[in-house]
């Protein structure tokens, strides 16, 4: 039994925090997050030079071929920075095409997410607003060997970037996906305002696409999209941990900082235990989600549970601690300048994405009685 | 990470399992004093009281692993405890085993082992609850003996008790915080404190238990009037009672077998939920209820990782689980190496400089042997037809790579691996042939190659 980071993920893990300190640290992002595409394409490209984009990708279709637990490492570090770039988005779509595709269609989309010359996002969620597979209802109706896809998509992940759309849709009672370029016929995207300017989403709507039938991901299924959900859940879920971790961190440095009544706030308990707590929750989920990552590259049957109580976990978690950090700065936590906001944002973001706390406790406890 | 275990630490799980079926059959009374006594009787004969205790002791000489499987394998069958001498076995013991005098050990140890009586622990006072610190039970040497006059409160089982493990002030803070008779004040409340081992039976001591909610008493307060306590019943030097006392709270090792317990209680929870109706149905059919249970469960859960994290940290020295891991380790290993390479020639140079002197430079190679090992790993690994290897260290003097880490390398290799890989995905093979060079010997590497 180990339940450790190895130490070349230590050093994996130092490189991206240096990394990011170096090229983007948070006043970096408050510029970016004020830009039209809200994020940096240098270091987008920076990104797939470095490897990093084909982390989980096939070292055939020009990855590295790891894990979730070593990807969990990377998004920790990005989230911690609110990193904003569509690699949570790329990273998902390539693991439902590692999942769903044929050994063809990964070498056709693969090797360009891994070296950046494609953003990509799985299109999931309808306003029907279900993370499981009776929530899609977007029409695949057959017209030769390919189908025609029509409906509509919300939340997308950096939809108004992506050049390609992974889309889960519905032909009676089969679930599949179907690999979709943003520039087809009938394909058009709206960006959605959203409260984290970090963090860019998405609507698509799709009037009659055409997808051949080799666009169609030949291996999808409604287990492998369950697991595709699971993975990239798990993904979201480091995000949001490695952010709340900063989040509390910040507070604690200013807890130290700020004096009131001749001494740091941090010695008073009534901001001595909150920070307490905070760390607790952020410790306890990190370690949920470690188990639940390694499961995930294990394929051990207890990963849907573990990521739905991980995620179930960090999403009230962060939520707390982003309104905590904002109370526990005083005045300055509600102004422009200090960080406490991004952050708060963000978890409000996080919150939902991927199925929120009740949807993944009811997931977690039905999967128990089984 | 990896959750296996080794086949040993298997082979111990299935031999606790094999013993609780023969031992423990379902619908066994445990409670029944007959059945416990049976049942202590065997599981010491197993030497699994004291398990983590040395074996010259009397205890099992067990490792963490060993320790966690037994705890936790006992907490899902509910399982009677390991041992009725409770605070002998928790902190008492450990205490005697690392401070007592041979024959404290001797006298003490085997009954603590053979449950032939209890133990009480004197620590908290009524000014000094978790300031334990600053206690003040007072405590005179009289020729061989210590004279006790204080009093005790909280005392678990102090009724019960053959003997008490107690805490006294022999020096450092009188009642007003100050040094006594205005003698050297101490550095902290912690000196001053001393550790006695009293039975509980000494004339002068007044045990009065305190009724608790339920209406009965589980703990007392103690009263100290002249109580007299041979010097030979001191456990530690005079002075030296805090740091007994904190390193035998700090022998309970880890907490990762308790939460086994929670699980069960949780599974108990779920069952309760089953039976029990709320609003004309099943209690475990209301999402309110259900989503309080899935709570309790992500607790539980991250209590119980949190637990494994704090053990692989203590097992750190102690040899790992390694099934799984080792297979992606050289693609790991490039990929940091890549980072790293392509950090560093965007770096500002003293910044550079700086971290490149932090790491010892003691045990690399010469600059030639590097060289000639990357010349043979590339021609080996990569089956390379041609290979250039020119050192550019000097280019770089100055700066890091040349002053104290690894060089500076040009290389240029040609090798049929290459045909129709992409620059990056050539690259990498050329990082994953050097693998462990990367780390230390070569400090930047500039690549050119060839299909």
């Amino acid at each position: 039994m180990n339940f450790g980071f190895t130490e070349e993920q230590d050093l994996l893990r130092r490189e991206v925090r240096k990394f990011l300190d170096a090229q983007c640290p948070l006043e970096e992002v408050r510029k970016l997050m004020e830009t039209p595409d809200g994020f940096s394409r240098a270091l987008w490209k920076q990104l797939g030079e470095l490897g990093w984009l084909g982390l989980t990708i096939p070292e055939k279709q020009g990855g590295a071929g790891l894990g979730w637990v070593d990807l969990v490492v990377v998004l920790e570090e990005m989230g911690a920075t609110l990193f904003p770039s569509p690699f949570l988005a790329t990273t998902i779509a390539a693991a439902a095409l590692r999942e769903a595709g044929s050994d063809a269609q990964q070498a056709r989309w693969l090797p360009s997410l891994a070296d950046s010359s494609c953003i990509a996002s799985l299109a999931f969620l309808e306003p029907s607003d279900r993370w499981d597979a009776a929530g899609v209802a977007l029409a695949g109706r057959a017209q030769g060997k390919g189908v025609v896809l029509s409906g509509e998509k919300v939340q997308v992940l950096d939809a108004p970037s992506a050049d390609l759309f992974v889309v889960a849709f519905r032909s009676g009672n089969a679930i599949s996906l179907a690999v979709v370029e943003r520039n087809a016929a009938g394909v058009t995207v709206e960006a959605t305002p959203s409260i984290d300017q970090t963090r860019r989403v998405g609507r698509v709507r799709f009037e009659n696409v055409a997808v051949a039938a080799d666009a169609v991901l030949s291996e999808a299924s409604e287990a492998t999209l369950a697991r595709v959900l699971d993975l990239a859940t798990a993904a979201v879920t480091a995000e949001v941990l490695g952010a709340a971790g900063a989040a509390l961190q910040i507070t604690v440095n200013y807890a130290k900082q700020r004096e009131q009544f001749g001494s740091p706030i941090g010695r008073f308990q009534g901001v001595k235990h909150p920070l307490a707590e905070m760390l607790v929750d952020v410790e306890s989920a990190k370690s949920i989600l470690y188990y639940a990552a390694w499961c995930l590259d294990e394929r051990d049957p207890d990963a849907a549970r573990a990521v739905s109580l991980a995620k179930a976990y960090a999403s009230e978690a962060f939520a707390r601690i982003g309104v905590d950090s904002v109370q526990l700065h005083g005045g300055v936590g509600y102004t422009w300048e200090y960080d406490p906001h991004l952050y708060l944002k963000r978890s409000k973001w996080a919150r939902p994405a991927f199925g929120d706390s009740d949807f993944h406790y009811d997931r977690a406890i039905s999967i128990g009685e089984q | 990470m990896d959750f296996h275990f080794t086949p040993e630490e298997e082979a111990f799980r299935s031999e606790v399992r094999a013993f609780l079926d023969e031992n423990l059959p379902a619908g066994a009374n445990a409670n029944a004093p007959a059945f416990l006594a049976e049942w202590t009787q065997k599981v010491r004969a197993k030497r699994w009281v004291g398990f983590s205790w040395p074996k010259e002791v009397g205890g099992g000489g067990a490792s963490i692993m060993q320790q966690v499987i037994l705890k936790e394998e006992m907490a899902k069958r509910k399982a009677p405890p390991l041992g009725t001498c409770f605070m002998g076995l928790a902190w008492v013991g450990p205490a005697i085993i690392q401070y007592g005098t041979p024959a404290q050990k001797q006298r003490f140890i085997p009954d603590i082992l053979d449950g032939k009586y209890q133990w009480c622990t004197g620590y908290s006072e009524p000014a000094s609850g978790s300031d334990l610190a600053s206690l003040q039970c007072k405590c005179v040497r009289e020729g061989d003996e210590y004279v006790v006059n204080g009093q005790k409160i909280w005392t678990s089982i102090a009724m019960w008790s053959k003997w008490i493990i107690l805490l006294v002030r022999t020096g450092g803070l009188d009642s007003e915080g100050q040094a006594p008779g205005g003698a050297m004040r101490p550095a902290s409340k912690h000196e001053g404190i001393t550790c006695l081992l009293v039975p509980m039976d000494t004339k002068g001591i007044t045990v009065r238990p305190i009724k608790n909610m339920s209406g009965g008493s589980m703990f007392a307060e103690v009263f100290f009037d002249a109580v007299r306590v041979p010097v030979e019943n001191r456990l530690g030097e005079e002075g030296q009672g805090w740091q007994v006392t904190v390193s035998a709270l700090a022998h309970e090792r880890s907490s990762i077998a308790e939460v086994e317990g929670l699980r069960r209680k949780l599974e108990e929870l779920k069952e309760l939920a089953r039976k029990s109706r709320k609003n004309g149905r099943a209690a475990l059919e209301d999402d309110g209820i259900r989503r309080r249970i899935a709570r309790f469960e992500a607790k539980i859960e991250g209590m119980r990782f949190n637990g494994m994290r704090a053990l692989t940290k203590q097992l750190r020295g102690e040899p790992l689980g390694t099934r799984s891991g080792w297979r992606s380790l050289a693609a790991l290993r490039a990929l940091v190496a890549r980072s790293r390479n392509r950090r560093r020639h965007t770096e500002h140079p003293e910044e550079h400089h700086r971290r490149a002197r932090a790491r010892p430079p003691e045990g690399l190679m010469s600059t030639e042997d590097r060289v000639q090992r990357i010349e043979s790993l590339l021609r080996e690994k990569l089956g390379a037809t041609d290979v250039q290897v020119v050192d550019e260290s000097h280019k770089h003097r100055g700066h890091a790579g040349a002053a104290g880490g690894g060089g500076h390398f040009r290389v240029t290799i040609a090798s049929p691996r290459f045909a129709g890989l992409s620059l990056v995905q050539a690259q990498r093979l050329v990082y994953e042939a050097l693998g462990e060079m990367m780390t230390h010997e070569i400090h930047a590497l500039t690549i050119t190659t060839r299909g």
